[in-house]
This record gives structure tokens, C-alpha cells and sequence, in this order.
């Protein structure tokens, strides 16, 4: 209870200088209806209206303006100037990706040429070395079996005459060089049958 | 301190000044006035006179008050904008430094004086109006008789369109000024009563610091609300201005 008479009291308190301001105390209520300060308060008024209207409308706005002008122009200009530079490099890099795509195509040609005159030419050389082996290897079959035919032939005349000497020496028999040719052609073909 | 609520209001001179049987003295509302303009001045006049490309916090202030007074008038008078917008443009100013600079501890607010914002009111409804003569010349009272309402209705409509014309001032004036009268009174009521609590030492302590965090908070609002009302008065003149150049 104190306490809410403690707020009471306050709230009085404060409330006592708007109940003397409106009850009015002699110097006649509300001082806005004060109509002798109205000269006064419309001329300087007045002045600072001209005042601030003169400076705005002939040197501040206009500067203003002049910076926000510059600003934007400035931006824009440096826009544009990014958008051309960017459309440069889109034409460089074109140009690029063209002449790489030709130069992989002219190389591609190239090492395709190449394979192919390599291929034929090692094929044109195989088959030149493999009928030159060919005809060497024939070549020495040939120079073999004549060589052997020699070496038979004259194995055959050896043989002939050791036939001979064996038949007189051990049989006493006169064997003719006909017969023991004979003989030992037989034996031979036997040997080799 | 005096306790009336009221006095912060009273006009008090400084030099007595007389222009013939005038009393034009220069009191502490002249002397603010004289300050915000000379503020308005300095600062959209020095704050961008190196026109700098990237912008310091001075001339970014200055630019942003351009920009969003320049849009505003753009919006509503398009082509026109730029002939109107150094008069909205000081309009906005003139209130807004009165509103601003009276929420100064024991600054004066001289748009709290319903003869400033009611001259003020009377230029912009006045310039409006001018401006609808002579570009329209007496086809300007078409504005009070809208295109499309059946001629019966006439004798109906013009006078309500009239007295609506001729109440924008009055609404204009008086919004504005009983905002600064209204704010600055509950303030210095708030701002009082913990005063006299504390004296008279009655007040709870507790009671005391919220009554005061009140007030800090009502002074939040009110720097909100000096900001919103100087731009309603600068979209009003717009609106207004659109009348006289357009006619609807």
C-alpha cells in the first residue's frame, strides 16, 4: 500500500508542471499563439529559406550531381571497356582454339602420311630382303648338294679302289675296276635305302 | 528549469531588431534557423567540392540526401524533376534540420512553431498552386471538378474538392507542428517527473530508472520521427507540385 501510494504521489509530482502549463500562468498559455513573434520568426524564416535555396539550387545540387554524373559515366565507361576487352579475348581465344584444331588436323595428316609411306616402305623392304634370302638360301641348298654329290662321287672312287685292294689283298681275287664300281654303287644304294 | 512544460516553446531575443513598426529580432529561433542553414549549407557545398570518386563519409551523407530526395521528386514529376527539386530539396532541408537540431538537449525547435511550418505550408500550397496557373492557365480549376463525374453531382463535388484544396495547408502545418509539440512536451513531462521524483526524493529508485529509460526510448522515436516527418513534408510537396503541373 505504500508503495503504490509512493507512485501515486510521484506521478502527481510530475504531472503538477502540465497542469500549470495549461491552466496558463500570465504569460498567456501556449507561446506558438504568441502572435508578436510572428515578424520575427517568418522574416528570419525568409532569409534562411533564400539563403539555403539560392545555394542549393546554383552550387551545391548541381555539384552533386556533377560527382554522381561523373561516377556513373566513369563506371560506365570502365564497364564498357571491360565488356570490349572481354570480347577481344573471346575473338583471340577463337582464333586459337581454330588454328589449334588445324594444326591437330594438319599433324594428324602428317604422322597418317607418314605411317603409311613408313608401312610401305617396310613392307616393299621385307619382301625385297625375304626374296633375297630366298634366293640365297636356295643358293646354298644348291652349293650343298652339289658339294655332297662331289663328296659322294668321290667317295664312291675311294671306296672303289679300297674294294678292289680289300678283294685282291684278302680274297686274292682280281676284281675288276667295273665290277668293284658295281659293287659299291649297290652297297651304297643299300647303305642309303 | 522552470517547471511549465510549455517554455521550451517561448521565443526568446537575442538582439531586438526593427524593421519599421516590425519586431524582427533575431531570438534563439532565428539563431537556429540561421544554424540549420548554414549547416545545410556547409555541408552539401564543402562536403563535395573535391568531387571525389569514392566518396568520404561527408560527401556520402550529402549524397544520399541528394539521391533520395532526387528519387522521390523524380517519382512523382518524372521530366519535370529537376526544375522542382532544389525548391523540395530546401523544403526537406529547412524541416529537417528544424526537427534534428531540436532534439539538441535545450536546442530550439523552431518547427514546433505553427507559424513556420503554416508559412512553410502556405509557400508549398501557394508555389503549387502558382505553378497550376500558369502552366494551365484557368484550366486549373478543372482540378476540383475530377474528368468523369456526372455534371448532377457538381454542385457536390467541387465544394468538397475545394475545401479539401484549400485544407492541405492547414493538414500540413499542423501535422508537422504538433508532432514537434507533442514529442518535445512528452519529453520534458517524462524528463520533469523524474526530476521532481528525485528531489523531492519520494521516488522509488527503481520506478525512477524506468521512467527515465521511457524517455530514452521516447528519444529514440523522436529522432525517428524528425526524420519521417521532414520526409512526408518533402512527399507532400511532391504530391502537391504534381497537382499544379499534371492536374491529376
Amino acid at each position: 500500500m505504500k508503495r503504490t501510494s509512493f507512485i501515486a504521489l510521484s506521478a502527481t509530482a510530475g504531472l503538477l508542471p502540465a497542469a500549470q502549463a495549461f491552466a496558463g500562468d500570465g504569460a498567456g498559455g501556449l507561446p506558438q499563439m504568441d502572435v508578436a513573434t510572428f515578424p520575427s520568426q517568418l522574416f528570419w524564416l525568409g532569409v534562411s529559406f533564400v539563403l539555403v535555396y539560392a545555394v542549393m539550387a546554383n552550387v551545391s545540387l548541381p555539384r552533386v550531381r556533377e560527382t554522381l554524373d561523373g561516377r556513373r559515366s566513369r563506371k560506365d565507361g570502365h564497364l564498357d571497356q571491360a565488356g570490349r576487352t572481354n570480347e577481344e579475348a573471346e575473338k583471340v581465344k577463337k582464333a586459337y582454339e581454330k588454328s589449334l584444331a588445324e594444326a591437330q588436323k594438319k599433324a594428324a595428316a602428317a604422322m597418317a602420311a607418314a605411317a603409311r609411306d613408313a608401312g610401305a616402305k617396310a613392307a616393299q623392304e621385307q619382301s625385297a630382303f625375304a626374296e633375297s634370302a630366298r634366293k640365297r638360301l636356295a643358293d646354298a641348298e644348291r652349293n650343298i648338294a652339289k658339294a655332297k654329290t662331289e663328296a659322294l662321287g668321290s667317295m664312291a672312287s675311294i671306296a672303289t679302289d679300297i674294294a678292289a685292294d680289300i678283294a685282291r689283298k684278302v680274297a686274292n681275287m682280281d676284281v675288276s675296276a667295273a665290277d668293284a664300281k658295281l659293287a659299291v654303287e649297290t652297297a651304297m644304294k643299300e647303305g642309303e635305302a | 528549469m522552470s517547471d511549465n512544460i510549455l517554455e521550451q516553446f517561448a521565443i526568446k531575443p537575442i538582439v531586438p531588431l526593427h524593421l519599421g513598426s516590425l519586431d524582427i529580432s533575431f531570438t534563439q529561433a532565428s539563431a537556429f534557423m540561421l544554424f540549420g542553414a548554414a549547416l545545410t549549407i556547409t555541408l552539401m557545398t564543402l562536403s563535395v567540392r573535391r568531387k571525389a570518386l569514392i566518396p568520404g563519409r561527408w560527401q556520402n551523407l550529402s549524397e544520399i540526401l541528394y539521391e533520395s530526395i532526387f528519387g522521390l521528386t523524380k517519382e512523382y514529376l518524372n521530366d519535370e524533376a529537376w526544375k522542382y527539386f532544389p525548391f523540395v530539396f530546401t523544403v526537406f532541408m529547412i524541416v529537417l534540420m528544424g526537427n534534428v537540431l531540436g532534439l539538441i538537449p535545450f536546442a530550439y525547435t523552431y518547427t514546433s512553431q505553427i507559424i513556420v511550418t503554416g508559412a512553410l505550408a502556405a509557400l508549398i500550397v501557394g508555389f503549387a498552386t502558382l505553378v497550376g496557373f500558369i502552366r494551365h492557365g484557368l484550366h486549373f480549376f478543372s482540378l476540383f471538378f475530377p474528368k468523369g463525374t456526372p455534371l448532377v453531382m457538381a454542385p457536390f463535388i467541387i465544394p468538397v474538392e475545394i475545401i479539401s484544396y484549400l485544407s492541405r495547408p492547414v493538414s500540413l502545418a499542423i501535422r508537422l507542428c504538433l508532432n514537434m509539440v507533442m514529442g518535445h512536451m512528452l519529453m520534458r513531462l517524462i524528463g520533469g517527473f523524474c526530476v521532481t521524483m528525485i528531489a523531492l526524493g519520494i521516488g522509488l529508485k527503481l520506478f525512477t530508472a524506468v521512467t527515465f529509460s521511457v524517455n530514452t526510448l521516447l528519444m529514440a522515436l523522436e529522432c525517428l520521427v524528425a526524420l519521417i516527418q521532414a520526409h512526408v513534408f518533402a512527399v507532400l510537396t511532391c504530391v502537391y507540385l504534381k497537382d499544379g503541373v499534371e492536374l491529376h
